[in-house]
């Protein structure tokens, strides 16, 4: 069986309590790590064994929740989604996620980001409203219809995106990638007729033309997706529905389902 | 004005500075093109590049700094004054154009 590599390394990690610390400074911790272990698994044995104090947000630990987003030897990454010996260097910076206001430590603040998102109205908006309110059944959708957005739908809101985004560091009005990806989501989504009601927010000054598609954004995408093309879709979008008119899709069916009974209200 | 029309713009006028500077190059380098500067042609040519060049120059910057500057009275002010220094160059280029060909 194979010996388990176990080795000595140093964490540089990014210290500041904005209610006490004039500025903030760096502290450095040394672990022995073996190569299963994650970056977050050594900041929570820092936080065991040496240090309480640090500041860590974390939930899932498996990729799936976005809690623990931060900069790793100076790129955007998941925290848990990370082992420390696959970045083979010795010592290990940490800091907290570039764009957004310091909570504490690692822990940053997202409101800005969470504001954004209730903007550009982030749930299907229909026009068949009684059905809405009372409904008979479920909205159909074939394969091909689900695959225009499938894709943008796997997004777990960690922030890196957001994080990695050249505009988003000089002008904090920008929606940012995250939100223009969640734009494209509902708005490709063929039972979503809302898009004329998102217009006034992502077709502003400040929208999605302001993306210059660097695709800083898709290269730190823990999951795959790709906010830089879903934004260059959502301008496609925009487009077509000012020049052609194209907004409404195709009618979509209900599937009745009897057994589908009550009210929303 | 809708930002993606202001956008549609930009790269339409993109392209036309392409093909109007392409028209102006080869019209004032290549001997054998040298008979579309008496055409008609050139001189219009030489004035969708001059709106083609501000209305592009203007937006570009316009985007730069309202990325430097957010804000929506930064917006309004960097816009207000980029339009009036577009026109006034405009209706001075379009001037001289005249003089040049119209014999003003």
């Amino acid at each position: 069986m194979e010996k388990s590599e176990i080795r000595k390394i140093g964490f540089k990690v990014f210290r500041f309590n904005p209610a006490v610390d004039a500025s903030p400074k760096w502290k450095i911790y040394e672990l022995e790590v073996d190569r299963s272990l994650t970056v977050l698994d050594a900041l929570l044995r820092i936080k065991e064994e040496k240090d309480p104090s640090l500041a860590v947000r974390y939930s899932c630990r498996q990729a799936v929740c976005g809690s623990c987003g931060m900069m790793i030897n100076g790129k955007q990454r998941l925290a848990c989604f990370t082992r420390v010996l696959e970045l083979n260097s010795k010592v290990v910076v940490v800091e907290p996620l570039n764009n957004y206001p310091i909570i504490r430590d690692l822990v940053t603040d997202f409101s800005d980001l969470f504001m954004k998102e209730k903007m550009i109205k982030p749930y299907i908006i229909r026009d068949d409203h009684e059905e809405m309110r009372s409904p008979t059944g479920m909205y159909l959708q074939n394969p091909e219809e689900l695959l225009e957005y499938l894709q943008f739908a796997d997004c777990i809101e960690c922030g890196l995106c957001s994080s990695a985004c050249p505009t988003y560091s000089t002008d904090n009005l920008f929606l940012t990638p995250m939100i223009l990806n969640k734009a494209y989501r509902i708005s490709a989504d063929s039972r979503d007729t809302g898009l004329q009601y998102r217009l006034s927010v992502i077709d502003s000054e400040h929208g999605c033309w302001r993306c210059h598609f660097a695709a800083a954004c898709s290269s730190v995408c823990p999951k795959g997706i790709d906010p830089a093309k879903s934004i260059q879709l959502l301008k496609k979008m925009i487009t077509s529905a000012g020049i052609f008119k194209r907004m409404r899709k195709k009618e979509v069916q209900v599937a009745l389902r009897p057994h589908v009974t009550g009210s929303t209200i | 004005m809708k930002e993606s029309t202001k956008m549609l713009l930009h790269y339409v006028t993109g392209f036309l500075i392409l093909v109007t500077g392409a028209i102006h190059l080869i019209a004032n380098n290549l001997e054998r093109f040298l008979w579309i500067k008496s055409t008609l042609w050139y001189p219009i040519s030489l004035g969708i590049f001059l709106g083609a060049v501000l209305y592009h120059a203007m937006n570009g910057l316009r985007v730069v700094l309202v990325e430097l500057f957010p804000g929506s009275s930064s917006g309004k002010v960097i816009s207000t004054i980029l339009v009036i220094v577009g026109v006034i160059f405009f209706v001075s280029g379009f001037y001289f154009l005249l003089v040049l060909f119209g014999g003003w």
